[in-house]
């Protein structure tokens, strides 16, 4: 089994968890790094091997407090790999978002239709 | 006018020149100098937690910090850059937040070349002439495009400021040489 990725948060950057033994991957907080695709390049790579191997049922949980629009294309990237997954393996997405965060709601709704995935909206 | 005597250029008497009804409203923050993901930070945390001070609405804040953002991280990739000295290139920008009673005001400016001119002409206008649903449809698009290509998926930002505002874009280019300008790009939050 691939092995655990975690990345802490930062006030620029968001927290990644990937532990696949515990069925947790979850990606949370602010994101708009200086440089996007060189802070999502490990976090791709490290689900691409995941993806060769994956467990039944990978529930993947967004809550971004917000992301900057260079990360909106490293969030694409990650969905199309879990897509992938999806072929022969469950994928689930849990995308939550603030109440009072219309615009965080319509994000996720944007990747669902852009994406063929299973999306669970989540409200706090 | 040389790139290397646009350091001592200042914004601030362009934008009174040029836009001075922007100067209307009350400033919630002006800032002019290097632009640099360190300043971004600074600028837009600031701003955050000043508003959040407020009795602003949380989405309102969210979207001026979403729109300065963007603005920021836009002059930080694609302004011209000066010599602050001989071997030290920097991207320098103005950024204005101010209100009124009906509405937050977003006001960017920066120096940009011929090329850029054609680029964000094209761009913006498309944007202005597109309703919301269109523009969820120009997002989806520019994110398929962005996911083939490293670079790709360019004007991502201005579609999202559009989508977020909900208001068009509004800019302007005043020339300074042959080749270079002051770009201004204008953005109303309606509270």
């Amino acid at each position: 089994m691939t092995e655990t990725l975690i990345i802490e948060a930062k006030e620029d950057t968001p927290k990644i968890v990937f532990d696949p033994a515990n069925r947790l991957f979850q990606i949370s907080a602010s994101s708009l790094p200086e440089n996007a695709i060189g802070f999502y390049e490990p976090v791709i790579k490290w689900l691409n091997d995941y993806s060769v191997n994956p467990i039944d049922l990978t529930v993947f949980d967004f809550s971004f407090e917000y992301f900057n629009t260079a990360s909106a294309k490293q969030i694409a990237k990650i969905l199309l790999i879990l897509e992938n997954i999806a072929k022969e393996h469950e994928v689930v997405i849990n995308w939550h978002y603030k109440k009072e965060d219309s615009d965080m709601l319509s994000s996720g709704s944007r990747f669902s239709k852009l994406i063929d995935l299973n999306f669970n909206f989540v409200g706090y | 006018m040389a790139v290397e005597t646009l350091n001592n250029l200042s914004f601030l008497t362009l934008l009174k020149k040029f836009e001075p009804a922007i100067f209307l409203y009350n400033t919630i923050l002006y800032y002019e100098g290097e632009v640099n993901h360190e300043i971004t930070k600074a600028l837009t945390f600031t701003t955050e937690k000043h508003l959040g001070k407020t009795n602003a609405k949380h989405i309102i804040q969210k979207k001026i910090f979403n729109v300065m953002v963007e603005c920021l991280q836009n002059i930080d990739k694609y302004a011209v850059e000066f010599a602050i000295s001989e071997n030290n290139l920097t991207r320098k920008g103005a950024i204005l937040v101010s209100e009124n009673k009906d509405a937050y005001y977003i006001v960017a400016g920066n120096i940009v070349n011929q090329k850029q001119i054609e680029i964000l002409t094209v761009v913006i206008n498309n944007l202005k002439l597109r309703k919301k649903e269109d523009l969820r449809f120009l997002y989806k698009k520019q994110l398929k495009n962005g996911m083939l290509s490293i670079k790709g998926g360019a004007g991502l930002g201005f579609i999202d400021i559009a989508r977020k505002t909900g208001n068009p874009l509004q800019f302007c280019f005043y020339p300074l040489n042959s080749d270079l300008s002051f770009f201004v790009l204008k953005i109303c939050i309606t509270k």
